[in-house]
């Protein structure tokens, strides 16, 4: 059983199908990138899985539950994580906050234990900030030290995006999808999260997909990756075999002019 | 943890180290530094404004709208705004005093009336908030008329217990007598109790899940469902708390008065919204502490009484309190701005 699998996935904006008739899957331990030109339906993709959507028919099942009709933080207890195109933190929190909250749905301290402060509430409190600097420390020394006293207002952009994948591993997710994670990144910065994506297969074990638009990236971490055009797949394979595939190159260039206009 | 690595910092980031320092040294202790030099001028312009007297009765005063001021900041750090906190104080105090004079039910009966009222209102908005998408500010202002006209319908418009109507001779249940109007020594048991509703309601907004969440929610959304956070269930949670508080309040409020009326705290909501905000919280949501809420209501509370004192006219104290609340608001933006240097907002 494949880990995600969509079926006839569609997703309907007015009169655009953001996402028409989608199959695919994704194993365990995979990295697959999506790719495609703007507009083809990527981030909707990433929207309808992680249940910030709903879509108009098919089914999403992860593990074999349908996620259809769960809300976001139902989706992300079975375990799914998700980072954003635009970086979506809490600004007024500090970095080590921020990769706290990550753990929210996992905590089960009620009020009473909190006001009391039990010692079963104090050691949750204690779990919950190792895991949460365990993660950012997987960052080097960058999100860590000083730092984890800084609000998130006051990173540097390259920061707010380790950050913001800091907070989705803290969520102790199976599948993690990255939405542009090197977007605005230069390309030192770049290479070092491309590392950092397959670290963070082989050594958390999470299975990673991710939209990404940098080729080189795609190419460094993917064990396979699937095109999408108007919603729709065009291909998939080896990076080798997609971006060799006539109908990717037209999708990105254009058609040959050979064929009339 | 690793070993805490020191990478030198880049000018730019110096500078918002720098700022963010700024930024947070403020906050707080703005408004902190505001109510000490109130309370000082007052205590050389007003002879009896520094008595232990006369500052016992600005708590006794403001206790109640302080405890309204609490509820309102649980709600305002999801950047939400419940306008119906003052009326919801009003049913419920009607209630319990109609309930329990008027209709005979036991103490205990009259006040679980009181504060289910409070509840109910508070599951109302957060109902209609969160599943007919209806503005957090429009919703509460339906209930802030709604819930008015039901107390007035409750009490028909009488003060209660009204005479006529008490049976066995019933007046307020002694219970709320007490907490309302009793005392501890000097001290009135209203303020003690609003103080422990300040302490609850901060370890509810730091320490809880839910205060944390909502805290979550006000800060960002979208993060907020990244992180695991149903942002309709936090706010659903944090009105129907909202409405809790402030039924209350409301019984504190009958108590102090020793009775209730469907208009008592007129005005409230609008007192107690000033009171977060002049504490230092955001109205758009994400950071705010009940600590400021405090010194926020304590602020406009030495004012009405200092000017009280002084003599001035009801009708330039309500001049002076709307321009003290938007100068304290303005000196707060204007804090930040310097602090970040447009970094963020």
């Amino acid at each position: 059983m494949p880990l995600l699998e969509t079926q006839g996935l569609t997703k309907v904006f007015g009169g655009l199908h953001a996402i028409d008739d989608l199959d695919l899957h994704i194993e365990e331990g995979e990295i697959v990138s999506v790719i495609g030109p703007n507009g083809a339906g990527k981030t909707t993709f990433f929207n309808l899985v992680s249940g910030m959507i709903q879509p108009d028919s098919g089914k999403i099942l992860f593990e074999g539950i349908d996620l259809v009709g769960l809300a976001p933080h139902q989706i992300l207890e079975l375990g799914i994580a998700r980072t954003f195109q635009n970086v979506r933190l809490f600004q007024n929190m500090t970095v080590l906050e921020n990769a706290m909250v990550g753990q929210h749905a996992r905590t089960r301290s009620g009020p009473i234990r909190a006001i009391l402060r039990t010692p079963g509430f104090r050691a949750e409190e204690e779990a919950i900030r190792r895991k949460a600097e365990e993660a950012l420390a997987f960052f080097g020394t960058r999100l860590i030290g000083y730092r984890l006293e800084q609000p998130a207002f006051v990173l540097s952009y390259a920061n707010r995006r380790r950050l913001e994948i800091a907070r989705a591993m803290a969520t102790e997710p199976k599948l993690l999808l990255l939405d542009e994670p090197t977007a605005g990144m230069n390309p030192r910065e770049t290479l070092e999260l491309t590392e950092l994506i397959a670290r963070l297969r082989d050594e958390k074990g999470f299975t990673i997909c991710l939209i990404e638009h940098d080729m080189r990236v795609v190419r460094g971490v993917s064990d396979r990756v699937i095109c999408l055009d108007y919603g729709r797949k065009i291909a998939e394979g080896t990076y080798h075999e997609v971006a060799t595939n006539e109908r990717v190159i037209e999708a990105y260039l254009g058609t040959k002019a050979v064929e009339g206009v | 943890m690793a070993e805490v690595a020191r990478i030198p910092l880049t000018e730019t980031e110096r500078r918002n180290r720098f700022a963010w320092l700024l930024t947070s040294a403020g906050g707080r202790g703005g408004a902190l530094l505001i109510l000490i030099l109130l309370a000082a001028v007052f205590a050389v312009l007003a002879p009896n404004f520094l008595t232990s007297r006369n500052l016992l009765n600005i708590l006794r005063q403001f206790a109640v709208p302080g405890i309204l001021a609490i509820a309102q900041t649980l709600v305002i750090v999801t950047a939400g705004i419940d306008l119906s906190v003052a009326a919801t104080a009003a049913l419920s105090g009607s209630l319990l005093a109609v309930s329990y004079a008027h209709w005979g039910v036991p103490e205990p009966v009259a006040w679980l009336i009181g504060l289910g009222s409070g509840l109910v209102v508070g599951a109302v908005n957060g109902f209609v908030i969160r599943y007919w998408r209806v503005p957090d500010i429009i919703a509460t202002l339906g209930t802030f008329s709604a819930v008015r006209g039901v107390a007035l319908l409750v009490t028909g418009g009488l003060p209660a217990p009204s005479f006529a109507r008490v049976v066995e001779g019933r007046s307020l249940p002694e219970s709320v007598n007490t907490v309302g109007a009793g005392s501890l020594g000097p001290i009135p048991i209203i303020a003690l109790v609003a103080g422990v509703v300040a302490l609850a309601g901060g370890l509810v907004l730091r320490r809880t899940k839910l205060g944390r969440a909502a805290m979550a929610v006000g800060g960002n959304p979208v993060a907020a469902h990244a992180s695991g956070i149903s942002v309709g269930r936090t706010k659903f949670w944090i009105y129907v708390l909202s409405g809790l508080i402030s039924a209350f309040a409301g019984i504190l409020l009958a108590g102090r008065l020793s009775s209730a009326n469907a208009l008592m705290g007129e005005g409230m909501e609008l007192q107690s919204i000033a009171a977060v905000v002049v504490g230092g919280t955001n109205l758009f949501g994400g950071e705010g502490t009940v600590g400021g809420t405090v010194i926020g209501i304590l602020i406009i509370g030495v004012l009405s009484n200092g000017l009280n004192i002084l003599g001035v006219a009801e009708f330039w104290q309500r001049v002076s309190n709307g321009l003290i609340i938007v100068a304290v608001v303005a000196l707060d933006q204007w804090r930040r701005r310097a602090g970040t240097r447009g970094g963020r907002l």
